[in-house]
């Protein structure tokens, strides 16, 4: 995971210089709201990578070789549900509160299958830790 | 990550199409999203022919007034949120991850959710049809205070804003997810400086999404609740609030339109050159450049509010021209010295290069004020983002389509047929495009149901109009090609065009887990051209 | 106020009016001819390089693939035409903004935009002309003279455009502003509005009669003279804004 944190903090230097600039050409607050909101954004996903990698994001240079063992989902039935819920939950506040149910009960519906999926998934792992002997090999994983 | 994911074979399968549905595969999620936003391109093209079958003469009263505004809204509305941008997401969801040596994609159970969100936001938005109010039709942005309940009643309006609400946050959570994969799934060996042209302007176009699409998700909530009884842009402030917030997603929006296609037609480019993209360096630090700037050009469809001060917005604006000219030095500096192939890719991806250069020359001058004064709301603004969208970006997706279509599916498109398409479009598109730069500047307004007699007026709308049916003619032709290109399958192989990058060594179309095979030493933005060029190399050194 | 304005201010002023036709042309003059020459450079050499390499063997394709040192002075180059563009962008743009504005208007019209209509009121003579939807009344105007039109708008935001002119601004509701134009020459030219408005925005139009002084003060005169016989409001403006000014 090295490097991935470079452009972005390019990117927000760039940013950040136009935002300087228009902020003392133009003064105008909600322009100055925008800009601070892409800011954050910037700063979220370079302090995201930060975290999750260790400073390795933050070195340059290529990546190296992950030899850990992953579960990889083949389909999603729970987000699917939760997306469509989620959905249905925002049409319902236009054509009904019925919707609004019917979308939330999907919604917790979709989230508590995506809640198995991932314990089926990190199961797998270590099933596979514990007996298999070759780290190089990748199970996929079929959504119970 | 290791890149060669060797699966265990699974016991028992879920039914093909549903399983497809839900689908973890990011080549399958591409897919959907493209395939659905293909189908919007086709919706979005039938309001265009009504429109201008409208227009073709000064009274036609084909539809009337109210149902043109719904149709030039929900034209506008399905070509950008559920089109052009979706598209460009879907081409970088498929083809980032193999372009980067990756197996799989970062969250993707993200990624399937926000494929459903987008398409349910399609949907509602376009639910609006069937109300008695009618569609959304106070514009693709829906300026307030006309876009309130009171100047646009009717759950017509509302369902439009929910639906973009809906379509805005799908396609962030699709641009999270790629940011996530392109971060962390790079293969051994892919620095960020060794990441393909099109995986550059893919990763650009979704920092640009996360850092403004979802302005966009609140500005139509508050329009939601405006519209619901809450105070929110109350008075010529709010007015022009609403704008800022708006065309700060607005703007970068078109360059998400733009950068994906660009790279589409210099892959093809290179590709066909037997030639990698010249200057990448200073292709990627411009592309860096070019979307910071696109952040901070909004406040240009404002200049004539008064609101704005729009000497910044000028200064921003016209700064556009330095990386875009590097864009075209490069692909000048790839063609020179090339071994040049005129493959319809290659064709479509030059006719991108030309003509959205007519798009963003006609972007410069309308950059400065004074000359927006003229231009600004009338045919000129139309002709403007009509070449750089669809002369530029849909010449460009033709380009990608030509070029990855036999790693997609395994078969080539007919070149023959493809010739056919590219002629018939480009005819198209220069006759419906090209007399309104004159139009607007005589005076006519857009977003007009009807337009007064003037001299010359009616002629070159019907010009405009048959270009606009030859449009339709062509779009039949491709979806003639693709037919006939699915049924009687001309086989391609891995790398039947000797491409440069890592889809190429691969199977087509690749398995679940993209790489079966070793991956090839990365070297390089190229590494597939570095193997062969060794190989040549060596070859000539031991004769 | 803005950075335009202290860079150009006295600089550049003439005692002439500032015609924004005028401004338009000048800096219209310059850039589509570069625009058209960019653009025949780049399909040249395009065209070039795809009649000069095309039908080669894939092995005599060159392997230079970068070359920065003429990138970073190419770019250079760019950055000097943005200057240049700029710079008269800026002086074209604080004549017709802050200059204009700044001139003794020899007439002031209010003009009044509601859906789907234009109220052109003459304060000074108390003349009223109504166009757009209830009917089409020319708006007259005297050349060669600077006239102050003030916008407000009632309900959505409109905008008043001119093409003649080559100059629009918008009427925003709560937000009265004020544009400076000058007619140089005379004739009868279009007028419409220009930000969509809903339903009837298409018929928002007026017409303008750019006259001379002395055939517009005659005009006023005789204007003046009908008031006198309490002309009713013009057919179909039930609910118009001929009513609510009147109120």
């Amino acid at each position: 995971m090295r490097g991935g944190a470079l452009p972005v903090i390019v990117w927000g230097c760039l940013l950040g210089a136009l935002m300087a600039t228009n902020a003392i050409w133009t003064g105008d607050t909600i322009q100055i709201g925008d800009y601070a909101y892409a800011m954050l954004t910037i700063v979220t996903i370079v302090l995201a990578l930060a975290l999750t990698s260790r400073r390795r994001a933050l070195r340059r240079g290529a990546p190296e070789r992950d030899e850990r063992p992953e579960a990889v989902p083949d389909i999603s039935f729970g987000a699917a549900l939760a997306a469509v819920g989620f959905a249905a939950l925002i049409f319902g506040l236009a054509f009904g509160h019925f919707f609004i149910y019917f979308g939330a009960g999907l919604m917790v519906l979709g989230l508590a299958r995506v809640g198995a999926e991932l314990r089926s998934q990190r199961r797998t792992v270590e099933l596979h830790r514990t007996s298999s002997p070759s780290p190089a090999q990748v199970r996929r994983e079929r959504a119970p | 990550m290791s890149t060669v994911a060797r699966p265990l074979p699974s016991s028992s399968r879920v039914p093909g199409w549903v399983g497809s549905l839900a689908s973890t595969d990011h080549k399958r999620i591409g897919l959907n999203m493209g395939l659905c936003s293909l189908f919007f391109f086709l919706v979005g093209g039938l309001m265009a022919l009504m429109m201008r079958t409208q227009l073709a003469q000064p009274a036609t009263h084909f539809v009337s007034d109210e149902t043109y505004n719904e149709l030039f809204t929900m034209h506008g509305s399905t070509m950008i949120y559920l089109f052009v941008t979706p598209m460009a997401l879907a081409l970088g969801m498929y083809l980032v991850p193999l372009q980067i040596g990756a197996a799989r994609i970062a969250w993707p159970r993200i990624a399937v959710s926000g494929f459903w969100v987008w398409l349910a936001g399609g949907v509602v938005m376009q639910s609006g049809w069937l109300t008695e109010e009618g569609a959304g039709r106070a514009g693709w942005f829906a300026y307030v205070p006309l876009s309130n309940s009171s100047n646009t009643p009717g759950v017509g309006q509302d369902l439009w804003t929910l639906g973009v609400l809906l379509a805005a946050v799908g396609m962030t959570l699709i641009a999270a997810c790629l940011l996530a994969t392109i971060a962390s799934r790079r293969a051994p060996g892919m620095s960020v400086l060794r990441m393909p042209v099109f995986a550059w302007t893919s990763f650009v176009s979704v920092l640009m999404v996360v850092g403004s699409f979802p302005v966009l998700v609140v500005t139509m909530a508050l329009l939601y609740a405006e519209r619901s009884g809450a105070h929110i842009y109350v008075g010529s402030e709010g007015v022009i609030d609403y704008q800022d917030m708006f065309w700060f997603f607005g703007h970068p929006v078109v360059y998400v339109m733009f950068f994906p296609y660009l790279g589409c037609a210099a892959e093809a480019i290179a590709v066909n050159a037997h030639k990698r993209w010249f200057g990448y360096k200073a292709f990627v630090l411009s592309m860096l450049a070019f979307s910071a700037l696109s952040m901070s050009v909004w406040s240009h469809h404002m200049f004539t509010t008064g609101g704005v001060t729009n000497q910044y917005f000028a200064f921003t604006s016209t700064m556009l021209v330095v990386p875009a000219g590097i864009e075209y030095f490069d692909m000048i500096g790839t063609l020179i010295g090339g071994a040049l192939v005129m493959r319809v890719s290659m064709l479509f991806a030059l006719g991108f290069f030309i003509q959205f250069l007519i798009g963003g020359l006609s972007g410069i001058f309308i950059a400065s004020p004074v000359l927006d004064y003229q231009a600004q709301a009338s045919y000129m603004i139309v002709a403007h983002f009509h070449y750089t969208l669809f002369a530029g970006s849909v010449f460009g997706f033709f380009a990608g389509v030509y070029h990855w279509f036999p790693k997609i599916t395994g078969a080539f498109l007919r070149e023959s047929i493809g010739r056919v398409h590219l002629v018939l479009l480009a005819i198209g598109t220069n006759m419906t495009f090209g007399p309104m730069f004159v139009l607007g500047e005589e005076g006519m307004t857009r977003r007009i149901a009807e337009y007064p007699q003037h001299p010359g007026w009616g002629t070159l709308n019907l010009i405009e109009s048959i270009g606009a049916g030859i449009i339709a003619v062509a779009v039949a032709v491709f979806l003639f090609n693709v037919w006939v290109s699915l049924r009687e399958r001309v086989p391609a192989g891995d790398d039947p065009w000797h491409g440069h990058t890592l889809e190429w060594a691969t199977s087509s179309p690749p398995p679940r887990l993209n790489f079966e095979r070793p991956l090839p030493p990365i070297t390089s933005y190229a590494p597939l051209l570095d193997l062969r060029e060794r190989a040549a190399r060596d070859a000539g050194a031991a004769s | 106020m803005t950075a335009g304005a202290l860079v150009f201010s006295h600089a550049d002023e003439t005692l002439a009016l500032v015609v924004t036709r005028t401004e338009y042309k000048r800096l219209f003059d310059i850039y589509v001819p570069i625009a058209i020459g960019v653009f025949v450079v780049i399909v040249a050499l395009v065209l070039f390089a795809v009649l000069r390499f095309r039908r080669r063997p894939a092995e005599r394709a060159a392997r230079r693939h970068e070359n920065n040192p003429l990138e970073a002075t190419y770019a250079l180059v760019l950055l000097g035409v943005v200057v240049f563009l700029l710079y008269l962008t800026f002086r074209a743009e604080h004549r017709v903004d802050a200059v204009a504005a700044e001139e003794r208007p020899q007439l002031e019209v209010n003009v009044t935009g509601a859906k789907w209509e234009w109220h052109f009121n003459y304060p000074g003579y108390g003349i009223n002309r109504y166009s757009g939807t209830v009917g089409h009344e020319a708006l007259v105007v005297p050349v060669d003279e600077a006239i102050r039109f003030r916008l407000v708008s009632l309900d959505v935001i409109h905008e008043l455009w001119v093409p003649e002119l080559r100059y629009k601004h918008d009427l925003i509701p709560g937000y009265p502003q004020a544009m400076t134009l000058t007619f140089p020459q005379r004739g009868t030219f279009s007028g419409e509005c220009a930000e969509f408005c809903g339903l009837y925005h298409s018929r928002m139009i007026f017409t303008v009669d750019a006259v001379s002084p002395s055939e517009f003060r005659a005009w006023t005169r005789s204007e003046a003279a009908m008031a006198h016989a309490s002309e009713p409001a013009p057919a179909g403006a039930d609910r118009s804004l001929a009513d609510r000014s009147r109120s």
